[in-house]
């Protein structure tokens, strides 16, 4: 393994991918602070989800995807050969746009993780209850649900269930976190929590979050990416992105000339 | 103001397009009720037919005696035990082998020609008619594999018959699972096989238990493909183990309906509705259980 490479989290080098024939990104080159929270905004259908599918290497579950190029997680490029995906997801954690916890217990979600990544003889219940709880007030929800962790996950609030999705990766330490327009099924107040949790957890991990919010962008990141039609158009401090964009096209979009 | 006064006691009122609207619409519920409520009159003729037909000959003795007389009296008992054996020996051969395939075919097999041209062969299986499958059987394990005519060739004949559907109604099964279920479990780093064990089967096992349990049906009711393969036309004594013939109710029902003169006309009426009994309390069952599981799973 390499040394890992200072303050990038991902380095993306020259990376396409298609699917089937329709190529979606076309020679991507960037990078990803540790750390930090970095925004990914873009029109729709630029890419933004199929970039960071790339990160856990999840779009190859699907048929027909074809990639090429080099993405470097903690120095080492994921692409290569040798690279174990199971161990590559456990360090690379990704939440989606709806909520989507398991139809087991709330201690099952949390866990569930965990488990799959511990021997079974290393396991013991005093580790588990340490796990679910740190995890849990890590996302704000131990006072709420620690009287009812055997309910099923399925029937918490939406954003309860967003937030026990966060909870679930932190028991495995990622090392980045994926979130895919994390708060697009939720209400303004919910959107207000999760983007408190996220900010919160900034200081731990590195979190790439895709929005189409430009608001909570600013609100929530410290770098922020300007995607259009698959590659990077634009990619700095957030505040300067927003105040002087460099580009033409970025300023169009966040002025909102183009959606 | 007047003037928007005056429109607004129209307003929301039925005018002549919206009533002959509303007519046809009354008409059209009322043909589709009647012809749903149609549909069971059929069923209920059926049962009706047998009970009353069947009633005589009906007794605890025709349920657990021998046929005696050349099949013109006693009872059913070996052609009940037979059926059991073959439903039981062919849904114990088919049921794990299609669940594995379609679990294969749904969870790993990509799209490429080798799995469409497996999943055509899957389809054209379905439409091949019984008496092909029972020809298919006394060539393939009667004869070429030497099993004789026995329990186990008329049973692997009845599962070659009811896998290709199990296939399908698995797959169908598992393919309304969520995707949103397996990507929970892929970017936690489950493997494909954890994701299946953890996550597939348990919220699909009711669709899946429903498709097999309707073969039973269809085992049980086939006698093309066993006549040829194990299913013997009178036996008085009960099959030892898979290598023996059995009897059978459907055969049964053939044999006393076609084959044997002077038999009372309630023998094959009574034997009918002993073997719709059997395959409707087994449908009934996989009901009960179906909907147990889902009151169990909320999603
Ligand atoms: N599984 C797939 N198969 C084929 N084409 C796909 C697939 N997923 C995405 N695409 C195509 O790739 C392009 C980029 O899609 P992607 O979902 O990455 O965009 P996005 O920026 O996330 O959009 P949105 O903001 O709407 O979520 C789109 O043109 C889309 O149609
Ligand atoms: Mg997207």
């Amino acid at each position: 393994m390499t040394a890992m490479t200072g303050e990038h989290a991902v380095e993306v080098r020259d990376l396409r991918l298609s699917y089937g024939s329709h190529e979606v990104l076309h020679g991507m080159n960037s990078s990803f602070r540790r750390n930090l929270i970095t925004a990914l905004i873009g029109p729709s259908g630029c890419g933004k989800t199929t970039l960071l599918r790339c990160f856990n290497r999840i779009n190859e579950r699907y048929d027909g995807v074809a990639t090429s190029g080099e993405v470097l997680i903690e120095g080492r490029n994921i692409y290569e050969e040798g690279v174990d995906l199971i161990e590559l997801r456990r360090q690379v954690g990704m939440v989606f746009q709806r909520p989507n916890p398991l139809p087991i217990s709330i201690r099952d979600n949390v866990l569930y993780g965990y488990r799959l990544h511990t021997p079974r003889n290393l396991r013991d219940r005093a580790h588990e209850d340490q796990a679910l709880e740190s995890a849990l007030k890590s996302v704000l929800l131990w006072d709420l649900l620690k009287d009812k962790l055997d309910h099923k996950a399925t029937e918490l609030r939406l954003e309860q269930q967003q937030k026990l999705c966060i909870a679930r990766l932190l028991p495995l330490k990622p090392a980045l976190i994926l979130m895919d327009e994390p708060c697009s099924a939720l209400d303004p107040d919910a959107t207000e929590q999760i983007e408190n949790l996220i900010r919160g957890l900034s200081s731990e991990y590195s979190i790439i979050v895709v929005t189409h919010n430009m608001a909570q962008a600013r609100r929530v990141s410290d770098e922020c990416a300007f995607m259009l039609l698959g590659e990077i158009i634009e990619q700095r401090r957030t505040e300067d992105l927003f105040v002087t964009p460099a580009d033409n096209r970025t300023a169009d979009y966040i002025e909102g000339r183009f959606g | 103001m007047s003037a928007v006064r005056e429109q607004s006691h129209a307003v929301f009122q039925a005018t002549a397009v919206t009533l002959a609207n509303r007519s046809r619409e009354r008409f059209a519920v009322r043909v589709l009720t009647l012809i749903t409520t149609l549909l069971i009159l059929p069923l209920i003729a059926i049962i009706s037919l047998l009970v009353a037909k069947g009633a005589p000959a009906m007794s605890l003795e025709f349920l657990l005696a021998a046929p005696v007389a050349g099949m013109t009296a006693g009872g059913i008992f070996p052609a009940i035990v037979g059926t059991l054996w073959l439903v039981g020996v062919s849904l114990a051969v088919a049921a794990p082998i299609g669940i594995l395939a379609a679990v294969y075919l749904n969870e790993y097999a990509g799209d490429n020609w080798v799995t469409r041209i497996i999943n055509l062969a899957i389809v054209n299986l379905a439409g091949v008619p019984s008496i092909v499958h029972a020809l298919f059987g006394v060539g393939a394990f009667v004869l070429f594999l030497g099993m004789g005519t026995s329990i186990l060739s008329a049973s692997l004949t009845l599962a070659i018959m009811t896998l290709p559907v199990i296939i399908a109604s698995t797959k169908e099964a598992l393919a309304s699972v969520p995707l949103a279920f397996r990507e929970a479990c892929w970017v936690l780093g489950a493997s494909r096989w954890q994701t299946i064990r953890h996550v597939v089967l348990p919220n699909s096992i009711s669709g899946i238990l429903t498709g097999v349990i309707l073969q039973v049906s269809r085992a049980a009711g086939e006698t093309a493909p066993i006549m040829f393969t194990g299913a013997a036309f009178y036996l008085p004594f009960l099959p030892q183990s898979v290598y023996d013939q059995c009897m059978a109710l459907s055969m049964h029902l053939f044999t006393v309906s076609t084959q044997v003169p002077n038999v009372p006309e309630a023998i094959p009426y009574a034997t009918a509705l002993v073997l719709l009994g059997l395959v409707m309390s087994v449908n009934l069952t996989s009901i009960l259980f179906r909907s147990y599981l889902r009151s169990r799973r909320k999603w």
